[in-house]
């Protein structure tokens, strides 16, 4: 069995949005639609510390789906368009049978991870980006990263692995105990978002 | 779920099935690329590299120092996206929210399409454009090139540029350009204090491989050997951020990081020390280090007196070192010729102390580097001597008191410096200052007290190199009937030559301006000087770029310039010490043309089409041949198959670049010259030091900036400090419009303390004004108390359409300090005030 | 808030030609209803970006409505269906009024549902690809099995005034029909009393207060209704028909408050977690609707109980009232729902993230997080028009009015 996830080191996150760009480019998404965003764990304004100067303190989350295990979404979707892949975990969303009711949305306490598209996808470069592989985009149907399980067709990992400038994000198999991922949990401490939510997220923030 | 796009984006019944399939029972292929998971039945993934998609190695140039190189995507002559393509060293391999974004800076709606030139009747600056045909706008241009230079003289018109399209093609075919048309060179003043201090103390590197280290110190990788990484105003999280992971991997490794910046940064926030400092007074603290350097007895005697200027006597009556000439030995000649001039070199040693005895240095196993003597009634004292005078000037009280620093904290900082190895990683913020060269003078200085040069883990600078190949086994192509007559004038002191007509000594009378790969009324100082001055002195301007910035709207003539991947290209320069190669991926979009071709085509109509015959390939290929470029790797076979070749030594991860390895620097003396007996400007400009100013700056010294110094009286009217930040969502200006990052970053904005804030009535997320007498911006004030108060940090790079009023260039000033030459960036006081809804 | 009532009230002129006066009603719920459907179609052509839903608070004042109509419309089958289940004396033979206000009201709620709806020409797939576990799903499927047995019940109570169908079947399905209320309430409560994710929603208390609520509301609809009539002069109804159903409403008012308060405390007692709901209620900007809730209640209860202020005017204020006091009840489950963010950090705000997206986070969530924008009050007002339309057309074309001698 498999069980794909990430670790994410939120130590040593800038918050210099390049997953969160590459995603947008890869999965060509519509102008104001984000599926990975940086949340900064400070101040009320994004990127500013918390605390007053000089004792400041700052600490930066990328947060998409987090692929729980236990998803209370696909648990609430009355089509099924949200459902769990049982090979490999990966939460996934079926655009063409999606009837936009946003129940999803509700059930996710991941609040911001899982996007409607409010209107007719609009692309500010008037043409497509990013992959060929990627599903259509649809009006006023809910979307949120695939884990782009097109990437996966072709053994390759998602899109916001590789152009970390910092070099602080990892993907795995969390069911192999050699996988780099497998290695990250056991050797450094982590945090997970809202663990007593019982979801059971497959990311890891290494702290 | 739909696997490849169907244009209809309902369910069909093909896709219906499609979807049950994989709903119900995702399979695993099997085979040698071993996806995962298998996408819908019967939809063939496209794979990179198949007839579908072609792969280009694009290289991402605005010189942020990062020189990514890029996969370039393109699907039916289409550029689809842009991914991270390798270095040749792993640890180097990089990209960014920006390279990732060059799809939506390709297709920017916003991208000039064809050339432009003013409406007629038209102000400059109102944006009001007609479109010509290149053969118009060529002819024109050629025609007033003629025109002025026979009116005026061929120094009349002038070339400005920058850095925002580094490559060699490109910079070459305007060098040749330049060099026949004895035009005149404006240059960049970016960075220089921070160049000219290492200059002027520890030289200009050139390595065997023909790489200059303009900022010279050791490679990155580096850094893991040091015991402690001390940053000094380097916001390297955002401005550099490719460098960040190197850090992190020796802090992992057990390196201790201490950041001294007045903000806190990213940077800052990962380290185990953050050093809260007021704006400008880096020096200051650096010659408190050193007194408690020297006062604890820690420095190292025999790397000053074998590496140094330290041993070397100064006459007291001309400040110049006491040599071997003056006790009336002939120089001797040494039968070597110096490369630049051709002159042999003659040997003239510098006189030093053994024992109380005057003798030449050459005759000194162990020189003393402390000293007084009498030479022939004049008093002669080692530099050393005259160096520590100038340390204890200042006591460390007193520093503490005009940095803020707690003195602990200090203290805690010298047994820092000087448990070495350190790694000091210089930024350019406090360089920005008027007084921002004596910080790398002084920051170097310390280091060579201490002998922490040379070697693993012991480093100081920032770090920039640039392969000379076309400069040099190419000079021919550059200057083909010898260099320009023409002027050389930096920006910042362009809008004196304006208002004075002359230039050291001769009329000068700059009456055109070409600007490429640049955006001055932006990205410099003090964009009034520019509109105001400088631009209405001008018969005809140019702009030849991608956008409509704001050196392109006060323009006459505006040419879209082909991007990156629409020509074969070299960028010769970086962080990464390398040549880096640069496929054409797609053919140039609209009317655009890559500048080489520019050129060519207007050389055929200056009548200069016979210096002008090759292609963009071409020309590289000539550029990069021969024996030398052979030798060095850089040929352009080499290139091409390589597409990455570095011209420092060493290798980034077995053996990293070591600057000034054994002591050897590249001054006149071939040591470090803390002392420097004939201070020279970094370029000739209007102003000329006076023997006072000439006398201060051969040694170490600290002066307090322009502007932004709480005992300067004009604090009363303007107490805030403003800063600027090297923007994480454009580099200078470019990515100005790209849509993506517009929404993660929508408009300008100013971060400001909060407590300085609602002393103004400001509230967060509310319309300030910034002013001063020089200019006024508008932007949006966001609390952040990562803030020094007193201090406003502003991400720079908007343009003046994108403001609602004003822009931060006006209040900037191009006033520079004659030694180097700089735009004070930093050095600026201002007010805010609520936004009352005007455009000022 | 409107309400039908009052749109019902309005429309018919108090004049005994009750033909003419019901018929212009009539007239103008359709076109309300008309000009709701255009709405909706405007809404869906131009995008649901023209309602003030975003992503972090994804449902607004259609679900809103949602709950607030499937709540009324308990209330007319479990006052008509009780009586008879249990073989008591009913409300004056009310019951057959009763049930058209569920119907009519029924089809409101399914219809808030499917204008809220990104893809409603995919309702087909609720059918073919059920996911059977899930809260929406049941809803639907009993949802519209009340639907059915509504207009089944009102069916089998017409036949039986005939003489089609006997007592005892009569019984039996208003045994059904009692269930079957009960249970679309508690099902509707599940839709957000089943959810983790926000801690105002997740109580197993939500189940039996929506049908506490559901009662309130219900009862003060079909008073009003009843007292409305009467005045049109469409129906006779005994003083004391209309006191006990005050009196019932008045308790369920009680019982319903009971619920509010132990919710109230066991959220605030433990100063914890429920902190930040309880503040947001009482003081933060859902507190017009926590206090309009109480406030209203209150009144209500008090005109319910006290015999002398039991007139006419006064007990349809009671029901107003009442009714008014369940939608601030909604507002503050559906929009306090969303008010308080799981994760309050800062990120990208772009015009999809929230509705007030121009400042940072923490402004966003100053004030209510979610108002209406003025399509979602245009096509609200449709769907009130269709409510009211279907209720009226019932009065003019069915028999809806108490038999003579009847009790129930």
């Amino acid at each position: 069995m498999t069980h794909y996830g990430f670790v994410i080191d939120s130590k040593s996150c800038i918050s210099c949005h390049s997953c969160a760009v590459a995603c947008k480019v890869e999965n060509n998404l519509p102008d104001s639609i984000w599926w990975n965003r940086i949340l900064t764990d400070g101040g009320p304004n994004m990127d500013t510390p918390a605390g007053t100067y000089p004792n400041l303190t700052i600490r930066n989350i990328p947060m998409g789906c987090q692929h729980c295990e236990n998803p209370a979404c696909v648990k609430v979707c009355p089509v099924g368009a949200t459902y769990q892949d049982p090979e490999t975990g990966v939460v996934r969303q079926d655009y063409d049978k999606c009837i936009g009711c946003r129940m999803c949305m509700s059930a996710c306490p991941y609040t911001g991870v899982r996007s409607f598209n409010w209107e007719e996808p609009q692309y500010a470069i008037g043409q497509p980006m990013g992959s060929l592989d990627i599903p259509q985009h649809q009006k006023q149907v809910v979307e949120k990263c695939t884990m782009c399980w097109h990437r996966l067709a072709q053994g390759e990992k998602p899109a916001c692995i590789e152009p970390c400038p910092a070099r602080i994000r990892f993907w795995g198999d969390f069911d192999d105990p050699s996988s780099e991922v497998s290695q990250l949990i056991r050797e450094r401490e982590y945090m997970q978002l809202l663990p007593e939510q019982g979801t059971r997220p497959s990311v890891y923030y290494l702290v | 779920m739909s696997g490849t796009a169907s244009p209809l984006g309902g369910l069909t019944r093909r896709s219906f099935l499609k979807t049950t399939a994989v709903a119900g029972a995702a399979t695993v292929a099997v085979g040698a690329a071993a996806p995962t998971v298998a996408l819908a039945e019967g939809a063939a993934p496209v794979t990179a590299g198949s007839a579908e998609e072609q792969v280009y190695r694009g290289v991402c140039r605005p010189n942020c120092f990062g020189f990514c190189h890029l996969n370039v995507h393109v699907h039916d002559g289409k550029v689809m996206k842009t991914t991270r393509a390798p270095y040749n060293e792993s640890c180097y391999d990089r990209i960014c929210q920006r390279g990732l974004s060059h799809v939506q800076r390709i297709y920017d709606p916003q991208r000039l399409q064809y050339p432009m030139r003013r409406a007629e009747g038209t102000e400059r600056g109102a944006g009001q454009w007609e479109r010509v045909t290149w053969d118009e706008a060529l002819d024109e241009i050629a025609g007033k090139i003629k025109e002025i230079q026979g009116k005026y003289g061929e120094s009349a018109v002038a070339f400005l540029t920058a850095s925002g399209n580094q490559a060699a093609g490109i910079t070459s075919a305007y060098s040749r350009l330049i060099a026949l048309l004895n035009a005149s060179n404006i240059g960049p003043c970016l960075d220089m204090g921070s160049y000219y201090g290492m200059a002027a103390v520890a030289g200009n590197y050139v390595s065997p491989l023909m790489g200059m280290m303009m900022w010279n110190g050791n490679e990155p990788t580096d850094a893991v050997n040091a015991k402690t990484i001390v940053v000094w105003g380097a916001n390297i999280t955002d401005a550099q951020i490719q460098n960040w992971h190197l850090i992190k991997e020796a802090k992992q490794a057990g390196v201790k990081l201490v950041v001294i910046d007045p903000i806190f940064t990213q940077i800052a926030s990962q380290a185990d020390k953050w050093i809260p400092i007021r704006p400008a007074t880096d020096t200051l603290l650096k010659l408190a280090l050193m007194r408690l350097v020297i006062e604890r007895g820690a420095h190292d005697v025999a790397y000053l007196q074998q590496h140094t200027v330290a041993p070397y006597l100064v006459r007291s009556d001309t400040g110049k070192f006491l040599r071997r000439s003056d006790t009336g030995v002939a120089p001797t000649a040494t039968g070597q010729v110096d490369a630049t001039t051709g002159q042999e070199i003659m040997l003239d040693p510098v006189m030093v102390l053994v024992d109380g005895a005057i003798v030449p240095e050459t005759e000194a196993a162990a020189p003393a580097i402390e000293g007084t003597c009498d030479f022939e009634g004049v008093e002669c004292r080692t530099a050393f001597d005259l160096l520590v005078d100038n340390i204890m000037e200042h006591t460390v009280e007193e520093v503490s008191e005009l940095t803020e620093i707690p003195v602990a904290d200090i203290e805690e900082l010298a047994d820092i410096v000087i448990d070495g190895p350190v790694y000091h990683y210089e930024g350019y913020g406090p360089q920005a200052y008027n007084n921002g060269g004596q910080t790398t003078v002084a920051g170097l200085t310390l280091c060579a007290l201490l002998g922490n040069l040379g070697k693993p883990g012991a480093s100081y600078g920032a770090f920039w190199g640039i392969g000379l190949i076309t400069n040099i086994a190419a000079a021919q192509y550059t200057a083909p009937k010898g260099p320009s007559t023409g002027f050389n004038i930096a920006s910042v002191d362009l809008k004196n030559v304006v208002e004075q007509k002359k230039f050291q000594g001769k009329d000068a009378d700059i009456k055109m301006l070409w600007m490429y790969s640049a955006n001055p009324l932006n990205t410099h100082t003090d964009t009034h000087a520019w509109t105001d001055v400088i631009i209405p002195a001008m018969d005809y301007v140019v702009t030849a770029d991608s956008a409509l910035t704001d050196t392109a709207m006060y323009s006459d003539m505006v040419l879209p310039v082909a991007q990156w991947f629409e020509l074969e290209e070299v960028a010769n320069a970086g962080q990464c010490s390398s040549y880096n190669y640069n496929e054409k991926a797609i053919e140039p979009l609209y009317e655009s043309k890559a500048d080489p071709d520019i050129i060519r085509e207007l050389a055929g109509k200056l009548g200069l089409g016979e210096f002008f015959t090759q292609s963009t390939s071409e020309v590289l290929d000539s550029l990069f041949s021969g024996p030398i470029a052979t030798a060095v790797g850089a040929s352009m076979d080499n290139l091409r198959d390589k597409k990455q070749v570095r011209f420092i030594p060493g290798d980034a991860e077995k053996k990293p670049y070591i600057a000034y390895e054994n002591g050897a620097f590249a001054t006149p003396t071939g040591r470090f010259e803390f002392y420097r007996e004939t201070p020279v400007p970094r370029t000739p400009t209007t102003k000329t030091p006076t023997a006072e100013q000439v006398a201060a700056e051969r040694l170490p010294h600290f002066e307090p900036p322009l502007e932004a110094w709480p005992e300067n009286p004009l604090y009363e009217k303007y107490p805030l400090v403003l800063m600027s930040e090297r923007p994480r969502y454009r580099v200078h200006s470019q990515w100005f419009s790209t849509p993506l990052l517009r929404e993660i970053d929508p408009e300008p904005i100013v971060k400001i303390n909060p407590a300085d804030a609602k002393a103004r009535g400001i509230a967060d997320q509310s319309y300030i004004e910034a002013y001063n007498d020089r200019g006024t911006a508008v932007a949006k004030a966001i609390y952040s108390e990562a803030i020094r108060p007193g201090t406003l940090v502003y991400p720079k790079g908007w343009q003046l359409s994108q403001h609602k009023g004003g822009g931060w260039s006006n209040l900037s000033s191009t006033e520079f300090d004659v030694w180097i030459v700089n735009n004070n960036f930093m050095d600026v006081l201002c007010e805010i005030r609520p936004w009352d809804g005007k455009d000022r | 808030m409107t309400d039908n009532t009052a749109a019902v009230a309005a429309k018919a002129p108090a004049a005994k030609g009750g033909g003419k006066g019901l018929t212009i009603a009539i007239g103008a719920c359709a076109v309300l209803a008309v000009l709701g459907i255009i709405l909706w179609v405007v809404q869906l052509s131009g995008g649901m970006v023209q309602t003030a839903m975003r992503n972090l608070d994804s449902w607004g004042l259609y679900i809103t409505m949602f709950m607030f109509f499937v709540g009324l419309s308990a209330g007319g089958l479990i006052i008509s269906s009780v009586p008879k289940a249990f073989g008591i004396k009913g409300f004056g033979g009310i019951s057959k009024i009763a049930v058209m206000t569920s119907i009519a009201c029924t089809v409101g709620a399914i219809a808030f549902v499917v204008v809220d709806l990104g893809q409603p020409v995919r309702l087909w797939e609720l059918f073919a690809y059920s996911n059977l576990g899930s809260p929406l799903m049941w809803d639907i499927i009993v949802l519209g099995t009340y639907l059915i047995l509504s207009c089944v019940y009102l069916w089998a109570m017409l036949q039986h005034e005939r003489g089609k169908v006997s007592a005892t079947a009569l019984r039996v399905i208003s045994v059904i029909a009692l269930v079957v209320a009960v249970l679309v309430h508690t099902v509707t409560a599940w839709i957000f009393g089943l959810q983790q994710s926000h801690e105002m929603w997740h109580t197993a208390l939500l189940g039996p207060w929506f049908v506490s609520s559901a009662l309130v509301c219900g009862t003060g609809l079909v008073m009003v209704v009843a007292l409305a009539l009467r005045a049109t002069g469409y129906l006779k109804l005994d003083q004391a028909y209309l006191v006990k159903l005050a009196k019932l409403l008045g308790a369920f008012l009680l019982v319903d408050l009971y619920f509010f308060g132990c919710d109230l405390l066991t959220e605030a007692f433990p100063a914890a977690g429920g902190v930040a709901i309880v503040e947001m209620l009482t003081s933060g900007p859902l507190a017009p609707f926590f206090w309009g809730e109480i406030v209203l209640s209150v009144l209500a209860a008090v005109i319910c109980f006290v015999p002398s202020l039991r007139t006419n005017p006064l007990m349809a204020l009671a029901g107003v009232a009442a009714i008014l006091a369940i939608l601030c009840k909604r507002v503050q489950l559906l929009v306090g729902g969303f008010q308080v963010p799981n994760i309050e950090w800062p990120a990208i705000m772009t015009p999809s993230t929230i509705t007030n997206w121009q400042g940072n986070l923490e402004q966003a969530y100053q004030g209510m997080v979610y108002w209406p924008a003025p399509i979602e009050f245009g096509v609200t007002l449709g769907v009130l028009g269709l409510v009211a339309l279907i209720f009226l057309l019932g009065i003019k074309m069915l028999p809806l009015k108490p038999a003579p001698g009847e009790d129930e």
